[in-house]
């Protein structure tokens, strides 16, 4: 018959690593969901992006501002401040897991029957748009719906740059991909405009290269210093083999080529090899002719070893 | 019998429209003859054969004329090539034929000799003299720094740079700087001997001492670190370089190594070659600023040459006799491994023949390899 006992020691431990499991799993959610933000909108979809049904619709763009992934399943997207819970993000639809940095888009079309990512309102009826975490009252994130975006045709209305900043009428749309593409644009344009001869850029670039090689330079100098140091060090250990220890002194700085020369030299003096060779070559083709019929390894056949 | 004829006779036509004939362009004619041309000097001259067939025939492969929307172009998802060529527009080979060149290098001229390495850094003016070159004849900052990188002499860096740069002139940028490295005998030698003397021609360097194997281990590692922090842009290709390198002269990892350095890069080279040389379709290749970059190739080449030789002379005026470095050399610190350090050899020959500098040259040569890859990071975090 077998007695459990009660240990309160082991079922302490079990406690404290049963919750050690939990806990961030339920803080991690809810930390994922405060790094969410409604990046960018369009009220009127003209001829953007066309949903899986082949539709144009206004669209909601969600960012993942965090550099870990963070999950939408169980939050409230909503334009109604009296019902917070008004569209249920799946949470089974593992495609509401973003990754890091990454974006979602919803389509504000009023038809929740074609799946997770089909709001059931419309951005045209809405003043706003706001994200609600899991338990349906602390806001995550609020956008305005301006009126005049709803009479303008392709125009998104965002974020300046991906997860913070003012919202403005954004000059180009960017569904899926980030809002800050002006940055690169500017970028090109600003070197364009202050270095127009590229002479500061070979002035910098130059200097970075030669910086990095002088480095390397530097490295090698302090190789040749340590070798030198190593060898110095192993003299001073065997003071019994001076004279060994001068020789060395003398290949250390004597070239490869003149190690060789030397190398070759004692191998011809102690492998003997003094004969003249005559000189000619002949080669004389041995003709046999194969078949692997002939070969026993290819015939026979091993017996296997029980 | 009238309806049989009528519908093979309509069935032949639509496969006649269907083929290369019906829809070829003088601008196909002239890029397949240039395939052949390509081909031609890889076979009959040995001009980079292993590089400028597999662009040759690439080209071959990409000219000729079919009807779009068939799925067979390079340009057009889901073709076959147009998967082989995501290795190239993701840059993706270039940083494995790094691993390859890192393999198969022996950085150890360099580490005997380490002023070498700052000639190497002195020939990636070239670069940048294309660059200014190709602002003034109107090209955007991106456009520039693609076509700059053709000074490096680096067919991988220049297809990794132009491909995140300025992807619409990759064809052109990557033909011309395959070009160019094959033409190196034939570039760089006048400006050589245009720069020096006939003493200076006939400088007899000091024989390279010998390299410890601990330093030829350190050197990849510390060497990575040290650029890399620096130019972290470049990590792919500066990492992929030096594990090649440690793969090699660890000693302990020597399949890995011939792998790298023998299979895998051969397979990435012919992928690279015949990918690069499909992507230039006359409709894209064929415009008057591909002209203009294959001129830019050219003089960023010469200035290439120009910077190193001047940096050897100007070096000399700063080293006693009996270590001055002969500026023959300088020709090398492009990163054309070892067509460039072929170069100095030939022309030191001709003027001592019992001066032999292949070795020498060698180390601005490896030199040009890491310098051009820091080249390509700095315009990367500047441009991109």
């Amino acid at each position: 018959m077998i007695i459990y006992h009660y240990n309160p020691r082991v079922m302490r431990k079990i406690l404290i690593y049963t919750l050690f499991f939990f806990i961030p799993l339920i803080y991690g959610h809810s930390q994922g969901s405060d790094q969410l933000k409604i990046n960018e909108i369009m009220v009127r979809n003209d001829s953007t992006i066309i949903d899986q049904y082949g539709n144009r619709s206004g669209w909601i763009e969600i960012f993942n501002t965090d550099y870990k992934a963070a999950g939408m399943g169980g939050l409230y997207l909503s334009n109604d401040t009296a019902n917070p819970k008004m569209y249920p993000i799946s949470k089974n639809d593992p495609e509401t897991n973003l990754k890091k940095r990454g974006y979602y888009l919803f389509y504000a079309d009023n038809k929740p029957y074609r799946g997770t990512s089909h709001l059931n309102f419309t951005l045209e009826e809405s003043e706003y748009v706001a994200l609600y975490d899991s338990d349906g009252k602390t806001l995550l994130d609020i956008i305005p719906v301006p009126e005049e975006i709803k009479e303008m045709s392709n125009q998104s209305f965002g974020r300046e740059e991906d997860g913070e900043g003012d919202f403005v009428n954004l000059k180009r749309y960017t569904p899926g991909a980030t809002n800050t593409w002006k940055e690169a644009e500017s970028k090109s344009n600003r070197i364009a405009q202050l270095d127009p001869y590229g002479v500061g850029m070979i002035i910098v670039a130059m200097s970075v290269v030669f910086a990095c090689l002088v480095f390397i330079f530097i490295m090698l100098k302090l190789f040749r210093v340590f070798e030198n140091m190593k060898f110095k060090k192993y003299r001073k250990a065997q003071p019994e083999e001076t004279q060994t220890a001068t020789e060395g002194q003398v290949l250390e700085d004597t070239s490869g080529e003149a190690i060789a020369a030397i190398s070759m030299a004692l191998h011809l003096h102690t492998s003997n090899i003094h004969d003249l060779e005559s000189e000619i070559v002949t080669i004389c083709h041995a003709k046999r002719t194969y078949s692997p019929w002939g070969s026993k390894h290819l015939v026979l056949k091993k017996n296997p070893k029980i | 019998m009238g309806n049989l004829g009528e519908f093979f006779s309509s069935g032949l036509l639509e496969f006649f429209n269907y083929s290369a004939f019906a829809n070829i362009e003088w601008g196909h004619i002239i890029m397949i003859i240039i395939g052949i041309f390509f081909i031609s000097i890889g076979i009959l001259k040995e001009y980079e054969p292993l590089l400028l067939i597999p662009i040759g025939f690439g080209i071959l492969v990409g000219n000729v004329p079919f009807l779009q929307g068939e799925g067979i172009g390079i340009y057009e998802e889901g073709s076959v090539l147009n998967y082989l060529y995501f290795g190239v527009l993701y840059g993706v080979y270039p940083p494995l034929i790094f691993l390859g060149v890192g393999a198969l290098t022996d950085f150890s001229a360099l580490i005997s000799n380490p002023k070498l390495i700052l000639v190497g850094a002195s020939a990636q003016l070239g670069i940048f003299g294309a660059y200014v070159v190709a602002l003034l004849l109107g090209f955007t900052p991106h456009e520039a720094g693609a076509i700059g990188i053709i000074g490096g002499a680096d067919g991988p860096t220049a297809i990794f740079l132009s491909s995140r740069l300025a992807p619409h002139f990759m064809g052109a940028v990557a033909i011309s700087a395959y070009s160019y490295m094959a033409l190196v005998p034939v570039l760089q030698p006048p400006v050589m001997r245009l720069l020096t003397t006939k003493k200076e021609r006939q400088i007899r360097m000091r024989p390279p001492r010998a390299v410890s194997k601990r330093e030829k281990i350190m050197f990849p590692i510390i060497g990575f670190l040290l650029t890399s922090f620096i130019v972290p842009s470049a990590l792919p290709l500066l990492g992929m370089l030096f594990f090649g390198n440690l793969l090699k002269e660890s000693g302990v990892t020597r399949r890995l190594a011939q792998t790298a350095g023998g299979s895998m890069v051969d397979i990435v080279t012919i992928l690279i070659g015949i990918t690069v040389g499909a992507s230039t379709q006359a409709s894209t290749f064929l415009t008057t600023k591909s002209i203009m970059i294959f001129g830019l190739g050219a003089a960023s080449f010469i200035v290439a040459t120009f910077g190193g030789v001047l940096f050897c002379k100007i070096l000399n005026l700063f080293l006693k006799d009996g270590n001055k470095i002969n500026p023959l050399i300088g020709n090398a610190g492009v990163s054309a491994v070892p067509a460039a350090a072929r170069v100095s050899q030939m022309i030191g020959l001709e003027y001592n023949k019992t001066n032999h500098l292949l070795m020498h040259a060698m180390g601005p040569n490896v030199a040009g390899v890491i310098g051009s890859a820091v080249a390509a990071g700095v315009l990367l975090s500047f441009l991109y």
